[in-house]
């Protein structure tokens, strides 16, 4: 029972399906990929991915996530190295993101409401392809640099959830102390 | 509130769920890939689908942990309303928290639920209907904070009471008034003492003809201007045993199983209702064995015997009716008036009234009857379904017919009312063996 009425800002999911298959076309047009081929993997694997989501519900509404995980998996690893490229699978994956967060089938979703959690994974994201751009020419090197930095951060988030959750409790307050009752008859 | 309480799960763990271990996976594929081929794009693909659900996970250890329920039910017959609120220091993390209350089975949603969220609560209100009446103990609901993308999920840790729900037939209030013969003293009583008016004072009724003057109460009399009579509340009691039949029958597990559910939910109420008047109940349950619970009164013993019902569970082997007539006579006084719950659709050896009429207890027999439950399962046409439903209604009462030679018989058909049954133990002709 998840009812109620929608937190504010909420939609029905269309908007974010439509900013994930821009940016999954984007990154086809981009790729590797016969001119036509590229877009066309990107829209199909949202389309399904909205499709399921729509129509399955309990588990299966977790699986819907894979035909558009598939895509980006397909689109990224076709697409030449460049710095539209790079940006545009991080793009993607955010899109991705705000797509999970819009699920109409959770009224406690809502893209506005996972900003929290998606922007500290937008600021990776942008300062890895800053870096990427300021070492421009070398792409081996630049991938290992940007590898150490996700691990860097992963480790970082890592840590702080693992501090939050350990967190000590507060202490149980004090019981007050009994008063000695007066003896009588000694 | 007669069950046992179920345990409760592990609290205060934040967990992933599937479709951040699906983020898990692919963001760590990307990145493997990244690494493999020296490739930049997979890499800044699989960053965020990595760092999303780690993010979620801390934040989640972050919100509140605690809130505490308050829930009940009412309604009245086969509707039960749910009331309940979630407390607690709840702030903007209202909305993330879903509550899991599980539908017994029987029971149909009549409404869908309805929440309303503040900061300091989550007000809820369910709507069923129940198929039959039931004794049900509602487990605690399962509630749950999840991050709004859904990727992490933590139980809140409070108090977590368990939900009784009763609903027990709606003419059975009625049964209440039934003054039952007594058969035996109270512990404690002499027999001589008993000649007399004793006990508690319970109210004036007017008199009957053949009272003795030490009965009537001369005061109220002069009052009123009619001859009126104290009565006390030992008159008013009397005695009774329910027997349960448990034992397998033709119609299989499941539908013993809802049988038995009707039937225990008939007894709970009668049981509870008779001991709030003071009448001794006795209960005993029949399956290959016979269980007892003694006859007496009081509330002790009133939750010594709604937890005797609420244990007693279809068994797999069913044991000689013989058996039974023995082992009740071994633990009842004689003459006590038995009521024995049973659907009876077997040979004639395998009823119990026969036998136990024989042991010198006068019996009420009050069958479940298992054609509304058997109604539209026997894979006939809808035009059949009317005229096989008619023969084997006619069936069963030529069957139940032939056991009124040893006691009333109450064909329950009508799993709403116990009119019938009522009725019959207000007659004082059937509450003896002659």
């Amino acid at each position: 029972m998840n009812g109620g009425p929608p937190p504010p800002g909420r939609g029905g999911g269309l908007a974010t399906t439509v900013l994930l298959g821009g940016t999954a076309c984007f990154l086809g047009l981009l790729g590797g990929l016969p001119l036509l081929l590229g877009p066309a993997v990107g829209a199909l694997g949202v389309t399904a991915s909205a499709l399921w989501r729509t129509y399955g519900r309990g588990r299966g509404g977790a699986v819907a996530l894979v035909p558009a995980l598939l895509a980006l998996v397909v689109l990224a690893l076709t697409a030449p190295v460049a710095a539209s490229t790079d940006l545009f699978a991080g793009l993607t994956g955010l899109a991705f993101l705000l797509w999970v967060a819009d699920d109409p089938g959770r009224p406690a979703g809502g893209g506005r409401r996972a900003v929290p959690t998606i922007a500290p994974a937008a600021l990776a994201l942008g300062l890895a392809w800053a870096i990427t751009l300021a070492l421009a020419g070398q792409p081996q090197e630049v991938g290992l640099a940007g590898g150490l930095l996700a691990a860097a951060l992963v480790l970082l988030a890592v840590l702080f959830s693992g501090l939050s959750r350990h967190a000590p409790a507060p202490p149980p307050p004090a019981k007050p102390l009994r008063q000695a009752s007066p003896r009588h008859g000694m | 509130m007669i069950e046992a309480e179920p345990s409760s799960p592990p609290l205060g763990s934040v967990h992933w769920t599937w479709r951040a271990s699906l983020l898990v996976a692919f963001g760590g594929g990307l990145i493997a890939l990244a690494v493999a081929f020296r490739d930049a794009v997979p890499l800044f693909g699989g960053i965020p689908l990595l760092l999303a659900p780690l993010l979620a996970g801390s934040q989640g250890s972050r919100q509140l942990s605690g809130a505490d329920l308050e829930w009940q039910a009412s309604g009245l017959g086969p509707e039960v309303t749910i009331t309940g609120a979630l407390r607690g220091d709840l702030g903007s993390s209202a909305v993330d928290i879903s509550i899991d209350v599980p539908r017994p089975p029987g029971a149909t949603e009549a409404e869908p639920p309805r929440l309303e969220r503040d900061p300091t609560a989550i007000r809820f209100t369910l709507r069923w209907r129940l198929s039959e009446p039931a004794v049900l103990t509602l487990p605690p609901p399962r509630i749950v904070w999840a991050d709004p993308l859904g990727l992490t999920e933590r139980l809140l840790v409070g108090a977590r009471p368990s939900l009784s729900i009763e609903r027990y037939p709606l003419s059975l209030h009625r049964l209440g008034s039934i003054q039952l013969a007594r058969t035996t003293t109270l512990p404690g009583e002499i027999r001589s003492r008993v000649l007399g008016a004793s006990g508690e004072f319970f109210g004036l009724r007017e008199a009957a003809t053949g009272e003795p003057p030490r009965m009537i109460n001369w005061k109220a009399t002069a009052r009123d201007g009619r001859l009126l009579t104290n009565e006390y509340r030992i008159d008013r009691t009397g005695d009774l045993i329910v027997v349960l039949d448990v034992r397998p029958t033709s119609l299989g597990p499941d539908a013993d199983d809802r049988l038995l559910a009707v039937a225990r939910a008939a007894v709970h109420g009668i049981a509870e209702l008779l001991l709030q008047e003071k009448t001794r109940v006795g209960f005993a349950s029949f399956g290959e064995f016979l269980t007892t619970v003694p006859l007496s009164t009081g509330r002790g013993h009133r939750v010594r015997i709604l937890r005797a019902i609420a244990a007693a569970r279809r068994e797999e082997i069913a044991g000689p009716a013989m058996r039974c007539a023995l082992g009740l006579r071994r633990f009842y006084p004689r003459g006590v008036t038995m009521l024995v719950v049973s659907t009876w659709t077997e040979d004639p050896s395998f009823n119990l009234v026969p036998y136990i009429q024989r042991q010198g207890f006068p019996v009420v027999l009050l069958s479940p009857s298992p054609l509304p439950i058997r109604a539209g399962t026997g894979g006939l046409a809808p035009a059949d379904e009317p005229l096989a439903e008619r023969l084997e209604r006619l069936e069963r009462k030529v069957r139940l017919s032939q056991l009124w030679v040893h006691g009333p018989v109450v064909d329950w058909e009508d799993f709403w009312t116990l009119d019938p049954l009522s009725r019959i133990l207000r007659r004082p002709t059937y509450r003896r063996v002659s």
